[in-house]
C-alpha cells in the first residue's frame, strides 16, 4: 500500500468525526457522551437540591429569581476504544491486479482508525485470515496508525478468515468495525456479531465488494472460488444477468439481516473514494430497529 | 516393404481420420479464473460442443495420431523386401524319353534362358514327363517369386499326348500365368517285335496295320498271349526287362463294353468283355465307357505284366480303326518305351499356354513369414505405447487458474 495514499486519505478525514451511536460506558475522558453526569460545561437540566449535593452545583441566580435551591447537572464524555477487524482472507484479493478489495479495505480500515483516534479514542487493528493471528494492540498513542500500516502493508490475503471464531475474542471492546467482504461464514458471523451487540459492543459492518464482482467480468471463463476450488461455475455472457440479479439479491438480504441483528451496516464499492466511504461509516447513526 | 496383413493399417488409418474430426468437434472448456463469489454464478453447461477450424490441442492429436498409426502398422507386420527383377523364367527342359535329340533340346532351353533365369531338365520315361516339369516349374517359381516382379514359363518339349497324364492339367493349373511352348522334335514311334498272331486272329490285323513288325531277330520286347494264364517262362520274361502281355480271345466273353480308352487312345466298340481285375498290385490301364478298368499292369521285375479285358470283336472294321491302331500300340508297348508321338490337340495346348499374363511374383511367394515379432514390429509398439503414455501425461496438466 502506497504510503503517499494513506497521507491523502488522512488529509480527506480531517474534522471527521465518529460518535458513538450509543452512550459510552464511563471510562477514560473523551469525546463519546457518556453515562455519567459529570462537571463539564455543557449544560443538560436542573434538579432540586437534595441532601449531599455539591453546594458549588447550587444555581444562585435561579435562587434568587425563583428562592428555591436547585442544582445544575450537565453531561460527561468517555472515550470509546475501536478495534478495526480486517478480513484478510483469499477472497479479498480480488481481482489479483491491483488487489481491489483489499486496497480498499486497508484504505477503510485505516481511514476509520485515523477517525477514532483523531478524537482521542484508543484503536487496534486484528487481521483475520492470511495463515497468520496478527493484531495491533488498542492504544491511543501516537505511533499506533503507522503500525497499523505497516501490519496491513505485510499481509497478502490468503486462507480462509473464520470471523465467528475471532468475534468473541472482542467481547469486552466498545466498538468493533469489521471490514470483509463477508463471502465468508456469513451468518456465523452475524451471529457472534449480534452476541456483540447484546453485551454492549458497538459494531459496525462495511461491506467489501469489488466493481467487477457486482458486474461481472467480460467473456466466458470458468469462475473458480479461491478459498473453496470446489465450487466452479461457467460463467457466460448469457448468465451475466442472472449472476448479477443473484449477487445483488444477496447483498441487499445481507445488508437486512445485518441491521436486524443491529449493526450498522455500510456497503462500500471497490472503486469508492475511501474518504467517502469512511464518512458515511462514520455517519451512521443508531439503527432504527433497535 | 509389404505387410502381412495390410488390413490393420486401413483400420488404423480410418480411426486416425476419425481422431482428427473429433479433435475439430472438440468441446472447449473455458480458460478458469479465480472469482470469489462463483457460487451466484447459475449452473450451465462447463462444455460447448462447436465446429472449429483449427485442431484443437495439436500437441494432443500428433500424440495419439502417432499412438494409432504406430499401433496399426505393427499390426499390419511389415516386412523388408529384397529388390525384385522385373521378371524371372523359368525353363522346363524336356530331355525324357520322348525327345529325338537331347543336345538339341538342350540348346533351346539355354537360349530362352537369361541372368537370374532358371533351367529345369526333366528326364524319365515320356509319359508323366510334361506333370514332372510343370511341377518342378511350380516349385521353383515359389522360390522365385519373392525376387520377380512376374515368372514366366517356357516349356521345352515334344508335346506329345503320350506325356499327357491325368495329372498334367491340375499341375498347370497351379501356375497362374501364360506359359511359352517351344516344341522339339519327338522321338519316332516305334513297334517293338510282338510274337506273331494266328491268321484268323482279328488282333493280328490290328498289330499290322498299327505297324508292329514280326521280331526277325533275338527275343521280342512284347510277348502277347492270347490264352491264359502267362506261364511261369512269361513271368521270367517280364523280370527280365519284357512286357507279357495276356489278351485273351473273346470266346470266354462275358459283358460288353461300348468303348475302350486309354490315356492317348480311344476306341469305339462294342467290343466283348472278359473277367475282372486280376488283383494285387495291378494298376488299370484303360477303362470303359463306364469307367471300369478292363486293362491292367502290374510292374514285375525289370518289366511288367499286362492283363487286358477286352478283345477285338472278329466281326466289323474295328481293326481298321485308328483309335483301335493306337490302343492297340498303346496296350502293346514296352514297359519304359516311347509309345506315341502323335502331338497333343489343340485344347489342350491351348490348356498348357494359359492366359495373357504372367504371374505374379508376389502371389507366387511360399516364404512363410517370420514367427514372433521383427525389430520393426517391436519398435513400432514400442513407440505406440510411448505415445499412449504421453497422451495420459499430457492430458493429466491441468492448466492453473488465473485470477
Amino acid at each position: 500500500m502506497d504510503t503517499a495514499a494513506y497521507g491523502n486519505l488522512l488529509d480527506s478525514l480531517r474534522g471527521v468525526t465518529w460518535p458513538s451511536r450509543r452512550v459510552a460506558l464511563a471510562g477514560m475522558a473523551g469525546s463519546h457522551l457518556s453515562k455519567l453526569r459529570g462537571m463539564s460545561a455543557e449544560f443538560t437540566e436542573y434538579r432540586p437540591y437534595r441532601q449531599g449535593d455539591d453546594p458549588r452545583r447550587i444555581d444562585w441566580k435561579l435562587l434568587a429569581r425563583s428562592d428555591r435551591f436547585f442544582v445544575r447537572l450537565t453531561s460527561d464524555r468517555a472515550a470509546l476504544g475501536t478495534v478495526v477487524v480486517v478480513d484478510a482472507s483469499a477472497s479479498m484479493g480480488f481481482p489479483e491486479s491491483g488487489l481491489g478489495k483489499w486496497s480498499q479495505a486497508c484504505l477503510v480500515a485505516l481511514g476509520l482508525a485515523a477517525v477514532a483516534h483523531a478524537s482521542g479514542d484508543p484503536v487496534g487493528l486484528v487481521l483475520a485470515g492470511a495463515g497468520t493471528a496478527r493484531a495491533v494492540r488498542m492504544r491511543s498513542r501516537r505511533g499506533v496508525l503507522g503500525e497499523m500500516a505497516r501490519v496491513l502493508a505485510s499481509i497478502q490475503p490468503s486462507g480462509e478468515a473464520a470471523l465467528a471464531r475471532l468475534l468473541p475474542a472482542l467481547a469486552r471492546t466498545p466498538r468493533v468495525a469489521l471490514v470483509s467482504d463477508l463471502l465468508d461464514d456469513e451468518e456465523a458471523t452475524r451471529g457472534e456479531a449480534r452476541r456483540l451487540e447484546v453485551s454492549g459492543t458497538e459494531v459496525h459492518v462495511v461491506h467489501i465488494v469489488a466493481r467487477e464482482e457486482a458486474e461481472g467480468l467480460p467473456g466466458g471463463f470458468l469462475a473458480v472460488d479461491p478459498e473453496r476450488p470446489q465450487v466452479r461455475r461457467t460463467f457466460s455472457e448469457a448468465g451475466r444477468t442472472a449472476y448479477v440479479e443473484s449477487f445483488a439479491s444477496w447483498r441487499l438480504s445481507t445488508a437486512r439481516a445485518w441491521r436486524a441483528s443491529g449493526a450498522a451496516y455500510t456497503e462500500v464499492m471497490s472503486d469508492e473514494p475511501a474518504h467517502r466511504a469512511v464518512r458515511r461509516v462514520c455517519s451512521q447513526r443508531r439503527s432504527p430497529h433497535r | 516393404m509389404r505387410l502381412l496383413a495390410p488390413g490393420y493399417l486401413v483400420a488404423a488409418a480410418a480411426t486416425a481420420m476419425a481422431v482428427t474430426l473429433l479433435h475439430f468437434l472438440s468441446r472447449r472448456r473455458p480458460r478458469p479464473r479465480l472469482f470469489p463469489t462463483a457460487r451466484f454464478v447459475p449452473m450451465a453447461a462447463s462444455q460447448a460442443s462447436a465446429l472449429t477450424r483449427r485442431p484443437s490441442d495439436l500437441v494432443l492429436l500428433l500424440i495419439r495420431l502417432t499412438a494409432v498409426l504406430a499401433s496399426g502398422l505393427a499390426l499390419a507386420r511389415p516386412m523388408a523386401e529384397t529388390p525384385r527383377r522385373t521378371t524371372v523364367r523359368v525353363v522346363v527342359a524336356d530331355l525324357s524319353a520322348a525327345v529325338a535329340d537331347s543336345a538339341a533340346a538342350r540348346e533351346a532351353a539355354a537360349a530362352l534362358a537369361g541372368d537370374g533365369d532358371t533351367v529345369i531338365f526333366v528326364r524319365g520315361p515320356e509319359r508323366g514327363a510334361l506333370s514332372a516339369g510343370l511341377a518342378a516349374a511350380v516349385r521353383a517359381a515359389l522360390r522365385l517369386g519373392a525376387r520377380a516382379e512376374s515368372l514366366e514359363l517356357a516349356l521345352v518339349s515334344p508335346l506329345t499326348e503320350a506325356q499327357w497324364d491325368e495329372a498334367t492339367a491340375a499341375i498347370r493349373a497351379l501356375w497362374r500365368g501364360r506359359a511359352l511352348l517351344v516344341r522339339t522334335r519327338p522321338a519316332p514311334a516305334t513297334r517293338y517285335p510282338v510274337e506273331p498272331l494266328a491268321a484268323a486272329d482279328p488282333l493280328r490285323t490290328t498289330i499290322a496295320l498299327a505297324g508292329f513288325p514280326a521280331p526277325r531277330s533275338g527275343a521280342p520286347l512284347v510277348r502277347l498271349r492270347r490264352s491264359g494264364p502267362l506261364s511261369h517262362d512269361d513271368s521270367a520274361f517280364a523280370s527280365s526287362g519284357g512286357t507279357a502281355v495276356l489278351w485273351p480271345r473273346s470266346t470266354a466273353a462275358t459283358d460288353s463294353a461300348d468303348a475302350v480308352y486309354s490315356a492317348g487312345a480311344a476306341a469305339v466298340g462294342p467290343f466283348p468283355a472278359l473277367a475282372a481285375a486280376p488283383g494285387g498290385d495291378a494298376r488299370g490301364i484303360a477303362w470303359t465307357n463306364r469307367g471300369i478298368p478292363i486293362a491292367w499292369e502290374s510292374s514285375y521285375g525289370s518289366g511288367c505284366l499286362r492283363v487286358i479285358g477286352f478283345d477285338v470283336p472278329a466281326s466289323g472294321d474295328h481293326a481298321l480303326r485308328t483309335g483301335m491302331r493306337r490302343m492297340a500300340a498303346r496296350l502293346l508297348a514296352p514297359c519304359n518305351a516311347a509309345r506315341n508321338p502323335e502331338p497333343l490337340d489343340t485344347a489342350r495346348l491351348a490348356a498348357l499356354a494359359g492366359g495373357p499374363s504372367l504371374w505374379s511374383g508376389r502371389d507366387a511367394t511360399f516364404a512363410a513369414p517370420p514367427r514372433g515379432a521383427t525389430p520393426l514390429v517391436v519398435a513400432l509398439l514400442a513407440l505406440a505405447f510411448a505415445s499412449l503414455a504421453a497422451e495420459w501425461w499430457w492430458r493429466r496438466r491441468e492448466p492453473e487458474p488465473a485470477a
